[in-house]
């Protein structure tokens, strides 16, 4: 029944916002109404374009980073920058603003955020050995970016709550507001859905095909940068040889499939890349990392 | 006394990049064989058998080439086994926080890093619920954007540069 309501909300609500009038609706908690009311931009998923795509992104990112704050050593976040960037440049979508950070987590893991937002956490670059290890890792999420999988996500009904209370709200519904008292209402609406969505998102994960299609997407970006190829297996071997139960490894495995299966699946890849001669750069990311 | 810093400083900056010379290949780690594998002279196919490995024998590996890694039998026998037929072992993980573990410390996986206090800092499902949106953080990022020509240098300082690799989501760019 709440669906069939949600739903009915869904197609009401692309209703009003080319109508621009709306008759107190409200979807969950959230008077979008009210909202479109008072002129607040709504988004269409189908039609998204770049820039709602990024600004998606930096609200997604916004939750990610207000779970745990950017490391503070800015060294080692422009190294990872240069690393993403250099790859990112090679993708299908090179001139997205691309923008790379290492969160401040002793949890093993990394994500992506739609319009090309990549975080990788400190605990895992604590573990790696090599440069080739960390675009590996960054690739694989690259991937996620490049071929839209969080908005896909969204788009495919699997993440219905998301779409309904979410990605309609645009930033400007807190920006554009000279009110303060309206302003801070509409913020505490929009920071309360867009937390939702992007809880939902990063604890349930994507779908296993995309996160299988991010590894050969990424191995063969990694190879493409002039990198190892053979370090893609490596850095799964490597998560693979730490206890299944380490705690820090707790949301990566919820949200992934288990580094065995990824090799395997990656495997019959392995013809392709395993003549390829490549950079590891081991030296260049323990002086970074380590030794600062 | 004083006099004696320099020598143990040399011996030290000596040590450090022995070790660096060796980064470049695996360090030694416990693995074990997933599934029957011949134990090969040469890292290839075409190489002489020296003997078959059994599913879970343990083994240490020395080095990686290409797809194959260097390991040693527990009865010393020397050979090359293909990389995925291997898992890696009981890795320890390493402590402390980014530009503090040591240099040395860091090349030696299977050494138990120093743990310094820097506390827990999870990010589980729990954490992600409790979390509100941070956009102040989100603009940090603006800080850590470096230009063209920064990006150029260190490409090139790696020694790295672009090759056309076709795959199933990339192959667009190749054009």
């Amino acid at each position: 029944m709440i669906s069939v309501i949600r739903i009915c909300s869904f197609i009401g609500l692309l209703l009003l916002a080319s109508a621009c009038k709306a008759p107190g609706l409200k979807i969950g908690n959230l008077d979008v109404g009210g909202l479109v009311n008072q002129g607040i931009a709504l988004w269409d998923v189908s039609s998204i374009d770049e820039a709602q795509e990024i600004q998606f992104g930096q609200n997604m990112s916004a939750v990610l980073l207000g779970t745990r704050q950017l490391h503070p050593n800015v060294e080692i976040n422009q190294y990872v920058n240069k690393v993403g960037l250099w790859l990112a440049s090679l993708s299908s979508r090179p001139n997205l603003n691309w923008r790379f950070g290492v969160i401040n987590s002793d949890a093993i893991n990394a994500f992506a955020a739609p319009g090309g937002f990549v975080f990788v956490t400190s605990g895992m670059l604590m573990q790696l050995d090599n440069e080739a290890q960390l675009a590996a890792v960054l690739a694989h999420e690259i991937i996620h970016v490049t071929e839209q999988h969080h908005l896909n996500a969204i788009k495919s009904g699997t993440m219905r709550t998301a779409i309904t209370e979410t990605l309609f709200i645009s930033a400007e519904a807190y920006q554009g507001n000279t009110n303060a008292d309206q302003k801070d209402r509409e913020y505490t609406a929009w920071a309360r859905t867009v937390s939702g969505a992007a809880q939902e998102l990063y604890s349930k994960g994507l779908d296993r095909d995309d996160e299988l299609l991010a590894d050969s997407g990424g191995i063969a970006l990694l190879a493409k940068a002039g990198y190892d190829p053979m370090e893609f297996y490596s850095a799964l071997q490597l998560l693979e040889s730490i206890a299944p139960d380490d705690t820090s490894l707790a949301l990566l495995y919820k949200t992934h499939p288990t580094p065995t299966e990824r090799i395997t699946h990656l495997a019959e890849q392995l013809g392709e890349f395993s003549s390829l001669q490549g950079r590891m750069l081991a030296q260049r990311y323990q002086r970074t990392i380590f030794a600062q | 006394m004083n006099q004696k810093h320099p020598f143990w400083l040399v011996l030290m900056v000596i040590a450090s990049i022995s070790s660096l010379a060796q980064a470049d290949s695996v360090s030694t780690k416990k693995a074990e064989v997933v599934k029957k594998s011949p134990l090969l002279e040469t890292p290839s196919n075409a190489s002489e058998h020296i003997k078959q490995l059994s599913p879970k024998q343990s083994l240490n590996v020395y080095e990686r080439q290409r797809a194959w890694y260097r390991v040693t039998t527990s009865d010393m026998v020397e050979g090359w086994v293909k990389m995925l037929n291997l898992r890696m072992l009981g890795r320890v993980k390493r402590e402390g926080d980014l530009g503090v573990v040591t240099m040395l410390d860091s090349v030696n996986p299977l050494k138990t890093k120093p743990t310094t206090s820097t506390g827990i800092r999870g990010f589980d499902e729990e954490d992600l619920m409790k979390a509100s949106a941070d956009l102040d953080q989100v603009a940090l990022l603006e800080n850590f954007v470096i230009d063209n020509s920064e990006l150029k240098r260190f490409v090139m300082n790696g020694q790295l540069s672009a090759r056309p690799i076709k795959s199933a989501n990339e192959e667009q760019t190749d054009d």
